[in-house]
């Protein structure tokens, strides 16, 4: 599924969020992170809590997805 | 042509001046917590040692967590981007980058031309970083730059469980009371870190040769204990922790080869 979307929408990168505590986020990250792997297509998984907002970082974030969004740059 | 990289992390600000792609001069020190006062100092010592003025620099990059901070930057770029560049440079070979700072550590794996591949990056957390060893010294008494060679000469193999540096001072105080002697606790720790990096490799493909940067690079002990872990040699070049800084140097000098070609 998540590779078809990914292929009707031509997607230069995918951002997955897992849901701390979710098993089929978290469980299926591996998953979809291989798929894509095969398919070339770069993904970023960031980690994180809807409700509880202890354990965020603001920075930490926004580095990874600046740094997703140059990594994405490169390969144009 | 004569550009600068400034990267100001979280413990350390750094700076590399390149000139015509050569390292012209470059400087290492205490970040502070004034951030534009450290950009301002720790790029005027690297124009000094490179015998050049603020005037001659063509393009600056400002890298690092505290890079929206530095004035003089053209352009801001993440240290993820520019450990890649610097890799590139230092060490072409190396598929992948190990960068373990002040406060956090971070896992690059670079292309042939110096890109990006995939990163994974630790979590808001010192565990196994460069503050995480400072604190360990301090309890173990001892010199930053003694704990790598101190912990080559261990005889027995410690488990170091908790890898948060609050818990794992306690433990290692708990050691010492038992009488373990510094360098297997030492070793201890060391391996630990390096533990915590392999399991941040996975999902990304394990290369042969890895370039190790940061300020926790100059600690042989880690460097060890990372090649023992991910049976790749892990190279150091002779200051690992200008790398950040020397890959916004050498963005800074494709920005402005392209600014030339336009006019």
């Amino acid at each position: 599924m998540a590779l078809k979307l990914a292929e009707e929408y031509k997607v230069d990168g995918v951002i997955h969020f897992s849901h701390w505590g979710c098993r089929q986020s978290c469980g299926g990250e591996h998953v979809i992170r291989d798929l894509m792997k095969k398919k070339g297509i770069p993904m970023l998984i960031l980690d994180g809590d809807g409700i509880d907002s202890r354990s965020y970082s603001k920075e930490q974030t926004k580095l990874r997805l600046e740094a997703f969004l140059e990594m994405l740059e490169a390969r144009r | 042509m004569i550009t600068a990289g400034v990267d100001i992390g979280s413990l350390t600000a750094k700076a590399v001046i390149l000139k015509d792609g050569a390292i012209a001069g470059y400087a290492v020190m205490p970040g502070g917590s004034d951030i534009t006062a450290a950009a301002g100092r720790v790029l005027g010592q690297a124009l000094e040692k490179a015998g050049l003025q603020q005037g001659d620099i063509a393009a600056l990059v400002a890298t690092g967590y505290g890079r929206a901070k530095v004035p003089l930057a053209g352009k801001t770029v993440t240290e993820i981007t520019c450990d890649a560049y610097g890799t590139h440079y230092l060490c072409p070979e190396a598929g992948m980058m190990i960068d373990i700072g002040g406060q956090d550590s971070k896992i690059i794996s670079v292309d042939s031309m110096g890109r990006v591949v995939d990163f994974a990056m630790n979590d808001k957390c010192a565990a196994g970083t460069g503050r995480f060893l400072e604190v360990m010294a301090h309890a173990l008494e001892i010199k930053l730059d003694q704990l790598g060679p101190v912990s080559l000469k261990h005889k027995k193999t410690v488990i170091i469980s908790s890898m948060c540096t609050v818990f794992a001072e306690s433990e290692v105080v708990s050691l010492i009371a038992e009488g373990y002697a510094r360098e297997d606790i030492l070793n201890g720790l060391h391996q630990a870190i390096a533990g915590r990096i392999a399991a941040m490799t996975q999902g990304q493909h394990l290369e042969k040769v890895i370039m190790a940067g940061g300020g926790v690079a100059k600690n042989i002990g880690v460097v060890k204990a990372l090649e023992d872990r991910l049976k790749a040699k892990v190279r150091v070049p002779p200051e690992p922790q200008i790398v950040a800084a020397l890959g916004a140097a050498i963005f800074a000098r494709e920005i402005a080869g392209k600014e030339n070609h336009k006019s």
